[in-house]
């Protein structure tokens, strides 16, 4: 179990995270927030890559600084941008980080051959990285993250550049790895962990806005999501006066999807608010700053 | 109703003391000396390993090669000043093992292997100072040859005086370098080090400083020897620190 306990971390007088406390068990967390909001902060204190300014990580009680390389033991760890020796076979970069891994070169071979068959690489096994496309590279990187069957796994932005088809066997192998391990998920793409996450960890304004089960944190919106249509020539002004999740053009008209916390009005199909308009709604000023 | 009083002894201070150092043993960590850390990192990583990259190896040889070569464009031997050869040796001896441990370094940063590497159980402090120890080992065999032949071209080079002043610049250079690391905490400082010792050494030779001279040529050779058993435990000392660096983001 990792403890989070009341950590902060400060860049001069930029504050990244403000007084954080979280506990966090065996099972998938989806941490969810907009870019720039603090979640790599959090997951490099996590992977012991920074330093809290304030307050302590720890797991099993045992701070996670001091515990030192037998924390980094239990650990598997994916950044966001994941680097690789452009000369390196998958094989080979395995073989050298299971090194450092302090694997022994037997065991390295038989896990590697079976987690490149995971991440369906196994026929490139052997072939230089520096002609993999993005997708391939993660993938790479998702092995390399598993390789001593870590007790903790993070894995920051894990979908970048994977297709559908490899999000979705990305999803099931997290449910599967995720029955006897921490697994701490960063993104930004609410769809990568609405189904698989045990609970979701939502971060605003440098602090927890939520730690809870995606059906909790959909509950915060029940009744107040609305669907209707209107004319094209209505929608600026109908922007202006609610907060519009979703437009979508059908037949000369607007379909809307959108929050309004008062009474109904006719024509108003109340709909089961998703995460996603939980997220949309929450990171609303964020997000149109965005775009 | 009898109440029974239990009267609990009070251990003398001594008991209490080696009572103390017992929970603290049993509750911290065993912390494993500098060797046999080393050792169980030769065991787990092997040497074929601390080249992260082809690459690496590459540049090891070329480095070696354009140092031979520098020693082979040096005066004639009639035109050689015997503390200018001394001067030069210490200024130039931990250059291979220099290029060698940066460019390692370096590779990882530009890699953007630096985050994945540092979050295994052998991070990329260990791996460098693990490195560093091997490749000062390098260093001083290929100096010790290369110090071979210059005796042999140079009748005024002596060996065993070379071999003191090639190691103790190593070893002096070697510590002010993971001083300016772990200190400074910045490539500009370890940069400032580097430009440092090359200009400063640089000066020392072209000004022919009479007491600098000295020291080179005439200093009595138990003396150098005690400077260089100084200089290498130091050097291991500061390779013992550098393995328990805590990074902290924004240093490099």
């Amino acid at each position: 179990m990792i403890v989070v306990k009341n950590v902060s971390k400060y860049y001069g007088n930029f504050c990244a995270l403000n007084n954080i406390t979280l506990e966090l068990h065996n099972g998938v967390y989806g941490l969810l927030a907009p870019n720039g909001a603090g979640k790599t902060t959090l997951i490099k204190m996590l992977a012991t890559l920074i330093t809290p300014s304030q307050g302590e990580i720890v797991y099993d009680g045992k701070n996670i600084i001091h515990m030192d390389d037998e924390f980094r033991a239990l650990l598997g760890y994916l950044p966001q941008q994941f680097g690789y020796y452009n000369n390196y076979s998958p094989k080979q970069y395995l073989l050298y980080l299971a090194a450092l891994k302090g694997m022994g070169r037997k065991d390295s071979i038989r896990i590697i051959k079976e987690l490149l068959e995971k991440v369906a690489l196994s026929e490139v096994g052997n072939k230089k990285m520096k002609k993999f496309s993005g997708g391939m590279i993660q993938r790479v990187g998702i092995a390399q993250a598993l390789l001593n069957n870590p007790k903790v796994l993070i894995l920051d932005e894990p979908t970048a550049g994977l297709d559908p088809k490899e999000r979705a066997r990305f999803r099931n192998l997290l449910s599967e790895l995720a029955r006897d391990r921490l697994v701490i998920v960063s993104t930004h793409i609410v769809s990568d962990v609405e189904s698989i996450a045990n609970e979701v960890i939502m971060i605003k304004h440098q602090e927890v806005l939520y730690k809870d089960s995606v059906e909790n944190i959909c509950n915060t919106l029940a009744g107040h999501v609305y669907e209707t249509t209107i004319d094209y020539g209505h929608l600026d002004a109908f922007r202006n006066r609610y907060t519009v999740l979703l437009e979508k053009q059908e037949s000369g008209e607007m379909n809307i999807r959108f929050i309004h916390k008062g009474a109904a009005a006719e024509g108003w199909l109340s709909v089961t608010p998703s995460l996603e308009d939980v997220f949309l709604y929450e990171y609303r000023d964020e997000i149109r700053m965005e775009v | 109703m009898n109440k029974e009083i239990f009267r609990i002894p009070m251990p003398d201070k001594q008991t209490i003391h080696i009572q103390t150092q017992q929970i603290v043993v049993a509750a911290s960590k065993q912390k494993v000396s500098f060797i046999s850390y080393l050792k169980s990192m030769h065991q787990q990583i092997g040497i074929k390993h601390l080249f992260s990259d082809r690459s690496e190896l590459i540049f090891a040889w070329i480095t070696a090669i354009i140092l031979s070569g520098l020693f082979l464009v040096k005066p004639e031997p009639s035109q050689a000043n015997v503390h200018d050869m001394y001067g030069f040796i210490f200024l130039i001896s931990p250059v291979l093992f220099l290029t060698l441990s940066l460019y390692t370094y370096s590779n990882k940063i530009i890699s953007g292997t630096f985050e994945v590497e540092m979050t295994c159980k052998y991070n990329v402090y260990q791996i460098i100072a693990f490195r560093m120890l091997i490749f000062s080992v390098i260093a001083i065999m290929f100096n010790t040859m290369t110090l071979v032949f210059m005796s042999m071209i140079y009748e005024d080079v002596h060996f065993a005086r070379a071999f003191m002043i090639s190691s103790t610049g190593l070893f002096a250079f070697s510590i002010l370098i993971l001083f300016a690391v772990m200190k400074r905490r910045s490539t500009v400082a370890a940069a400032a080090t580097i430009i440092g010792w090359t200009l400063g050494n640089l000066l020392l030779i072209y000004m022919d400083n009479p007491i600098y001279r000295d020291i080179l040529v005439n200093l009595p050779l138990f003396v150098y020897a005690l400077v260089f058993v100084g200089t290498l435990y130091g050097y291991l000392k500061s390779l013992n620190r550098f393995i328990h660096f805590q990074y902290a983001e924004g240093d490099y």
